[in-house]
């Protein structure tokens, strides 16, 4: 093993296995250098636990604010979804388009789930086709223990249905009560499958209603990184190039709002918008600090 | 915190699944496990005992209402943790306060700088406010993980899941963190 290959880092962190371990220990036997840096180390971590953290607030003063806190009512709308749920296979039985309710269960949660991982049009159409009874089967799938399936579920019917039951699907976004399972997304971003919202946070932009909701999730999903990053970029450049003002108008706010590098080819586009022109300029000078005027030729070529 | 073991990591889920069973003190025992870290991780990120109270209450109500969701992708600690460094990114750039912390440190050290002082006749305390300083000036994420690691006690695996990002990027943060550090206190180590 030679300086390069000792992880000394990990060695002193107890991360290494016990052969890695072992090998590291040797070459420390043999290594001044080496030796010399990992007492650097050590001196550095000494040092850095000096610094007090400040002694902690009394317990149970502690523990009966959280508590008092914890049962204030939440944001969006606590517990209102299941109660909504239960009524509305009645509220959506209306003549059937397509034998949707014969659609075997497996079936419809494996299209579900090729939806998550890339939203097909032939897919909603299909859905908006079955009419309430495609949004029924939907419904019922923000139940499915898988949270893909739900995301999925989620963001269809966003984009696709209703005002009320939009409206119901949003308030599902919130805490759940006991024993119903599902998802809770008090705090977006807490873990890894939160990133399947992307879509359902846009599909809300793009529907309008919950633009507030939906800007605040993505700026929570925002500090995931760069997955969640990618797939925001993503969704903020079909906002963009959408033919609605409005849709694009929020595609902009997002870009302002979330401190991503978005392409700014995309914002270009927009500089001959009558309403937006003004604001992709202000947008695109501010991000390269270039004094250029609507000339989207010269815009492509200041950025290339 | 310190770096769990299994048997800790039990004790956790057992008391997740009593809460999500309905059992409101099961919450509670998490409270009370817990808010001394949550509370000192807060107050390294901060550096300021209100806000770091604040804080760290937030984070416990927000794990509160998420909990019975909880997915259990990474351990409870780390999901708690991911909470607290969330309310604390939301809060930072809510306030802009970030920015004006980094100033008050950037003064100081340029105070520092203005008027060495001699090894020998540095104060303790000022040893700390000097390596609190450079603690301060490195890197976002490069801070996080080595908060997590040094004053938490998390080891990597915990530190991904808390951070949402690889064990490769924790590796990578830490020791550029320490790099940092070292040429910076070079004279103190």
């Amino acid at each position: 093993m030679t300086c390069a290959d000792v992880r000394l880092d990990e060695y002193l962190d107890g991360e290494l296995g016990d052969v890695d371990r072992r090998l590291a220990e040797a070459h420390l036997s043999s290594c001044a250098a080496c030796r010399g840096e990992l007492e650097r180390s050590r001196k550095l971590e000494a040092l850095l636990r000096k610094v007090p953290a400040g002694s902690a607030p009394d317990a149970d003063r502690f523990v009966s604010q959280v508590r008092s806190r914890s049962r204030r009512p939440v944001p969006w709308g606590l517990g209102a979804a299941a109660a909504v749920l239960v009524g509305l296979a009645g509220l959506l039985a209306l003549p059937l388009l397509r034998p949707w309710r014969e659609v075997s269960q497996t079936a419809l949660r494996a299209e579900l789930l090729k939806y998550a991982a890339g939203p097909s049009e032939g897919f909603e159409r299909e859905i908006v086709r079955a009419g309430p009874a495609g949004l029924e089967v939907l419904e019922r799938e923000l139940s499915n223990p898988d949270v893909k399936v739900q995301f999925a579920a989620a963001a269809l019917l966003f984009k696709i249905a209703d005002p009320a039951t939009r409206e119901r699907v949003a308030s599902s976004f919130t805490l759940r009560p006991p024993g119903n399972g599902g998802w809770v997304l008090s705090d977006p971003g807490a873990e890894e499958t939160d990133v399947e919202l992307v879509p359902i946070a846009v599909s809300a932009l793009e529907t309008g209603g919950h633009e507030r909701w939906a800007i605040d999730v993505l700026r929570r999903l925002n500090r995931m990184g760069s997955q969640a990053q990618g797939r925001i970029i993503e969704s903020v450049v079909t906002l963009l190039k959408s033919d609605n003002p409005r849709v694009q108008k929020l595609a902009l706010d997002i870009v302002k709002e979330l401190d991503i590098e978005f392409p700014l080819s995309a914002i270009v586009d927009l500089l001959d918008s009558p309403e937006l022109g003004d604001e992709a300029l202000r947008i695109l000078r501010q991000a390269t600090q270039k004094g250029l005027g609507k000339d989207k030729a010269a815009w492509r070529k200041a950025i290339e | 915190m310190g770096s769990m073991s299994e048997g800790d990591a039990m004790v956790d889920a057992e008391l997740v699944l009593k809460f999500k069973g309905g059992e409101e003190s099961a919450f509670e025992a998490l409270v009370k496990k817990y808010m001394k870290d949550a509370y000192s991780f807060c107050m390294r990120l901060t550096h300021d005992a209100q806000e770091a109270e604040e804080l760290s209450q937030m984070g416990f109500v927000s794990a509160y209402r998420a909990l019975r969701g909880f997915r259990g992708e990474s351990s409870f600690k780390s999901w708690l943790y991911r909470i607290f460094i969330n309310h604390y990114r939301d809060r930072m750039r809510r306030t802009r306060r970030a920015e004006a912390r980094l100033q008050v440190v950037r003064e100081e050290t340029q105070r520092r700088q203005a008027a060495p002082v001699e090894e020998s006749s540095i104060h303790a305390s000022e040893l700390s406010d000097l390596v609190r300083s450079k603690v301060e000036l490195l890197p976002d994420r490069q801070r996080e993980v080595l908060v997590l690691h040094l004053y938490q006690g998390l080891d990597y695996h915990e530190i991904a899941g808390a951070l949402g990002c690889t064990y490769d990027d924790v590796k990578m943060n830490l020791c550029l963190a320490r790099k940092r550090l070292k040429e910076e206190l070079k004279e103190h180590l």
